[in-house]
């Protein structure tokens, strides 16, 4: 009996501080909040090549032989050629939405586009082209949530609709009766 | 007229570009480059070894236009960072460094893991035959307590032992070259210690002026990844004193 009362007291308490938790995080009637941008899955998976751009948030660096990639991250791969290291110069720029991670060899690029793992060819100017894909090898990267700053914060967003296509980035706005958060 | 001189540039930018190709293939026939201490995935041979968050994933790629998966290793719980030498694969997590083996390539082998005393931190790793370094990062998203410099004897491979551990104020990425290991500090700058004596670095000079995150030693060049874009030092006449040769924030 003393036992059953113990249980019930360490339920009680459970129970107690678990109320207490949904009251602190629920969600104000208006707030800042993030909406999710969509795109349809043909643009936002369609690899392409342009002239040099500017770095707006340069991400990760990978080098083989006078060449520097780096990530423009979530769009694309700035491509450096830096023989000459006192004046290095952008060559092009590859653009792949959600971009974050690269490597390169015998001029085949390696980087995400969006969750899939994708090899684009870069032998030949006039064709630079996506040679394989394999969907999905980045579940995490698939942006189903905008990033929290830290892991204390709570952050408020529109919850993601598959059905308006894939979400390639988030804008910080004034939201109504936000659903999802976290 | 406006429409001929960007068609100049054009073509001035097609024949760069043509150009560059024809190098890289020059000069990394057969081989891969370098990648900095905090990338998710690296080449090692005819491999392509990735990190999600919680497994280790290897794609055979001798084909690049038909990589083929080969296998999945849950190794544990927020995995981040993958880091090559030799036959062997460095993965940091959280809070733990992974070594595996990659003497059967299709299915890397866990050897040893090391479990940091400070939990919740962000931790990319480098390492040769007898030392590993590690940072900690406790800023961030990552959350944790302290942010240090971790270094293991790992001698013997299947058992790293903590050696020294150094105090630090927000380290992201590390490379080595030589005698010279160095450590990004975000805002702090760049630490450059000479690790003549591997377990125990000693701090020689700490370079401001940039916010860096990542480096990669390549031969005589030291490139960093810094707020902004990248900037390039020469390591040729001495990797302890890293000299500005250039940079690019646009």
């Amino acid at each position: 009996m003393k036992r059953i009362s113990i249980i019930a007291a360490i339920f009680s308490s459970l129970f107690y501080s678990c109320n207490i938790d949904i009251g602190d995080t629920k969600p104000p009637a208006e707030t800042q909040g993030y909406i999710p941008v969509y795109a349809s899955p043909v643009s936002a998976k369609k690899i392409s090549a342009g002239p040099p751009r500017a770095t707006m948030n340069g991400g990760k660096i990978y080098t083989t032989g006078n060449l520097l990639f780096q990530v423009e991250k979530d769009s694309g791969i700035h491509v450096i050629n830096y023989a000459d290291p006192a004046n290095p110069q952008k060559l092009g720029f590859i653009r792949s939405v959600l971009c974050k991670e690269l490597s390169v060899k015998n001029g085949f690029v390696y980087t995400n586009n969006i969750s899939d793992l994708v090899v684009i060819d870069i032998n030949s100017i006039n064709n630079v082209k996506e040679i394989s894909r394999v969907e999905n090898v980045f579940p995490d990267l698939a942006l189903q949530y905008p990033a929290k700053s830290n892991q204390w914060e709570t952050i408020y967003f529109e919850c993601p609709d598959p059905s308006k296509g894939i979400i390639t980035g988030w804008e910080l706005k004034q939201i109504k009766n936000p659903k999802c958060w976290r | 007229m406006k429409t001929i001189s960007q068609l100049l540039t054009g073509i001035f930018i097609l024949f760069l570009w043509s150009n560059c190709s024809k190098e890289s293939n020059n000069a990394a026939a057969n081989s891969a480059g370098a990648g900095g201490s905090t990338a998710r995935f690296t080449i090692s041979g005819d491999y392509l070894y990735v990190v999600d968050h919680t497994s280790l994933k290897a794609f055979h790629i001798s084909d690049p236009s038909h990589p083929v998966f080969k296998s999945k290793t849950d190794v544990g719980i927020n995995i981040e960072t993958i880091f090559p030498y030799g036959d062997k694969l460095f993965i940091g997590s959280s809070s733990t460094m992974y070594i595996f083996s990659l003497s059967k390539p299709d299915h890397p082998q866990q050897v040893a893991k090391a479990e940091y005393i400070i939990r919740m931190s962000c931790d990319p790793v480098v390492a040769n035959e007898t030392v590993a370094y590690a940072t900690l990062r406790a800023t961030g998203p990552c959350g944790g307590s302290q942010s240090a410099l971790v270094v293991y004897n790992i001698s013997n491979i299947s058992s790293p032992v903590l050696v020294n551990t150094i105090g630090l104020g927000a380290p992201y990425g590390l490379g080595m070259k030589e005698n010279a290991l160095y450590v990004c500090e975000g805002d702090y700058g760049l630490r450059v210690y000479d690790i003549a004596d591997v377990y125990r670095p000693k701090e020689v000079q700490n370079i401001n002026g940039e916010t860096f995150y990542d480096v990669i030693p390549y031969d005589n060049i030291l490139i960093a990844q810094i707020a902004g874009g990248f900037a390039l030092y020469d390591i040729a006449t001495n990797p302890l004193q890293p000299a500005f040769i250039s940079k690019i924030l646009q």
